[in-house]
């Protein structure tokens, strides 16, 4: 019995190596498992907190929590309670003391089409408690506008600005319309332009024939001008002569003038002179004729016909109301 | 012989010339001042004539600074009564009542009392053109008072006692004054006051209704005052003959008195007198009511 219990010497220590590779194998599968649980954060504390929503569209177990930006945790759980669906996250503890209990949640999304996660905001409000989230706390949620809300603002804030538009081209259309007119006025004036240019052309060379001609004419000019220019130099020294003479006779009658000007000047000046004499002389006329005439109306024969001087009353009029006013009316009113 | 003759008569005249006597020191600066305010006054008395009240009251303001510069009583007295005269026609009543006061309430010097009499009469006309009858009956009594007897005013103090009584609706004594003051101006010879008193009479005829009454003593005034050439009172009597032809039913009469008030007052360039013609002419109604 004990012969047949004898194993073949053939793989001698097998056994030994089977269990030394069966023994890495489980502490290899048991190390692989301990770092994908630690990779997964199995051994990192996490602190529970919570929020409430009306409605979690979007938001999804699993979905990474984000703090700035950086994943702190993720939504544990999602359960529907009397104030709503309470989310649970998990956040780790590590940042935990970064997170007020008045900070806050939302959904946000990374870009307009990227993957959704929710953003914790810490509480601004610094009448707000600054102590750090503990576990089971419930912060605020904020919700947010998705794609589709602002695609509906969008849409209605472009409506009215469509309508206008489409109003401008239906009046840009209208026939009668003020743009159609101008339009077809421009229209009419682009095709006059070539006929314009064409007539612009001619006109230049109208106006180039006629520079032409005019210094053909203009070299006709010089040359009679040059012509009398010579005439001129040629007759100059006889006209010299004969300004000449001219000047000579204009200054001898301008001695003459100045000569006759200072006698009438003297003569002037004589007569000014005489002048107050003149007035002293007829003022003593008149004095003297005065006295004539005051002794003539005091003689006899004048004096009784000549009325005193005296200072002249105008004569009483009883009824100067009826010249100067309208009294009549009113009396003739009351007859 | 001629010659000798003219030669006699020369001398003659050479002996009844004097000098004229030369005045005394103290006068000699003032008798400029009176020369010069005689001069505004004439002056002003042309302009009046020329009819420009503005130029007239201007140089008659200036002749009464001068006469009151010197204190002289007659020039004062004469361009205030003259320059209340004017601005009366112009409408100022009170400048005209102001020009008179260094006559009456602000007199400084002694007035005779024919003066303070003339400026009294004066006051009570222009009362009687603002129909203050009352201060103007007050006036006149002042100016019979300062009158005196015999006065030279009594012809037109009688006339405005009788415009007052007309105003009065006393018809009797406006027309006994008109009686009283038609004799005083023919007995002073003063047309223009008896013209006055002959309206007076037809205006208190006309009043009283008796129209045939009226009609003497207007064409009468009428008379005068084309005589005197006094435009605005050839209207008065126009109209007033229109009145009383008007009273005695003569419509067309009336109507042609009216037409030649209207001409006159045209003439006149006064156009609140033509209006008012043409308004009683037109009151008379239609050619045809007239027959």
């Amino acid at each position: 019995m004990q012969d047949s219990q004898i194993l073949p010497r053939r793989f001698p220590g097998v056994r030994r190596q089977i269990s030394l590779f069966l023994v890495a194998a489980v502490c290899a599968l048991v190390g692989a498992v301990l770092l994908v649980a630690y990779k997964q954060g199995a051994f990192v504390r996490h602190t529970k907190i919570y929020f409430f929503a009306e409605d979690v569209f979007g938001i999804n177990k699993g979905m990474s929590v984000r703090l700035f930006g950086l994943p702190v945790g993720d939504v544990k759980n999602l359960e529907m309670t009397d104030r709503g669906v309470r989310v649970e996250l998990a956040i780790i503890s590590e940042y935990a003391p970064r997170l007020t209990k008045g900070s806050s949640a939302r959904l946000t999304r990374e870009g307009y089409i990227g993957a959704a996660n929710i953003q914790l905001l810490p509480g601004s409000d610094p009448k707000g408690s600054r102590e750090p989230v503990s576990d089971g706390d419930v912060i605020g949620y904020v919700h947010s506008r998705g794609v589709a809300e602002l695609v509906e603002d969008i849409r209605a804030q472009l409506a009215p600005v469509v309508a206008e538009l489409r109003r401008t081209l239906a009046e840009m259309n209208r026939p009668d319309g003020a743009f159609r007119k101008s339009f077809e006025s421009a229209g009419t004036l682009i095709q006059e332009l070539p006929e314009t240019n064409r007539e612009l052309r001619r006109l230049l060379r109208s106006a180039d024939r006629t520079v032409l001609a005019v210094g053909g004419k203009a070299d006709a000019a010089f040359a009679s001008a040059e012509r009398l220019t010579s005439q001129a130099a040629h007759e100059l020294p006889a006209l010299s002569h004969k300004l000449g003479t001219a000047l000579d006779s204009i200054n001898e009658a301008a001695t003459e003038i100045r000569a006759a000007t200072r006698k009438n000047g003297e003569a002037l000046h004589q007569v000014l002179q005489q002048t107050p004499a003149l007035v002293r002389d007829g003022s003593q006329l008149l004095q003297d004729s005065q006295e004539v005439i005051g002794a003539a109306k005091n003689s006899w024969l004048i004096r009784d016909n000549l009325e005193p001087p005296a200072m002249r009353t105008l004569p009483m009029d009883s009824f100067e109301s009826y010249v100067g006013g309208a009294r009549l009316s009113a009396t003739g009113a009351q007859r | 012989m001629r010659l000798v003759a003219a030669g006699l008569a020369c001398a003659l005249l050479a002996a009844c010339a004097q000098r004229a006597p030369a005045p005394s020191a103290a006068e000699q600066p003032v008798a400029a001042q009176p020369s010069a305010a005689m001069e505004a006054n004439r002056r002003a008395e042309a302009s009046l004539r020329r009819g420009d009240l503005d130029s007239a009251a201007l140089h008659y303001r200036e002749a009464l600074r001068l006469s009151l510069a010197v204190e002289d009583a007659n020039g004062i007295a004469a361009n205030a009564i003259n320059l209340s005269i004017v601005y009366q026609r112009q409408g100022k009543y009170q400048e005209a009542r102001a020009s008179l006061a260094p006559l009456l309430e602000r007199a400084t010097i002694s007035h005779p009392p024919e003066r303070r009499a003339q400026a009294a009469l004066r006051r009570a006309v222009l009362d009687i053109d603002e129909r203050q009858y009352a201060a103007a009956a007050e006036w006149v009594e002042r100016a019979t008072d300062w009158c005196g007897q015999p006065c030279a005013l009594a012809a037109a103090i009688r006339n405005v006692k009788g415009q007052l009584a007309l105003e009065a609706g006393r018809h009797g004594e406006a027309a006994a004054a008109g009686r009283e003051a038609l004799a005083s101006a023919r007995a002073a010879s003063d047309s223009a006051e008896a013209a006055n008193a002959l309206r007076l009479l037809g205006m208190a005829a006309i009043a009283a209704g008796d129209g045939a009454v009226a009609v003497a003593p207007l064409g009468e005034a009428l008379d005068i005052d084309r005589g005197l050439g006094v435009p605005r009172k050839i209207y008065l009597d126009l109209v007033g003959l229109g009145r009383a032809s008007a009273l005695r039913g003569e419509r067309d009469a009336a109507r042609g008195y009216y037409e030649r008030a209207v001409a006159v007052s045209e003439a006149d360039r006064d156009a609140a007198g033509a209006a008012e013609a043409r308004a009683l002419a037109a009151a008379l109604g239609g050619a045809a009511d007239s027959r």
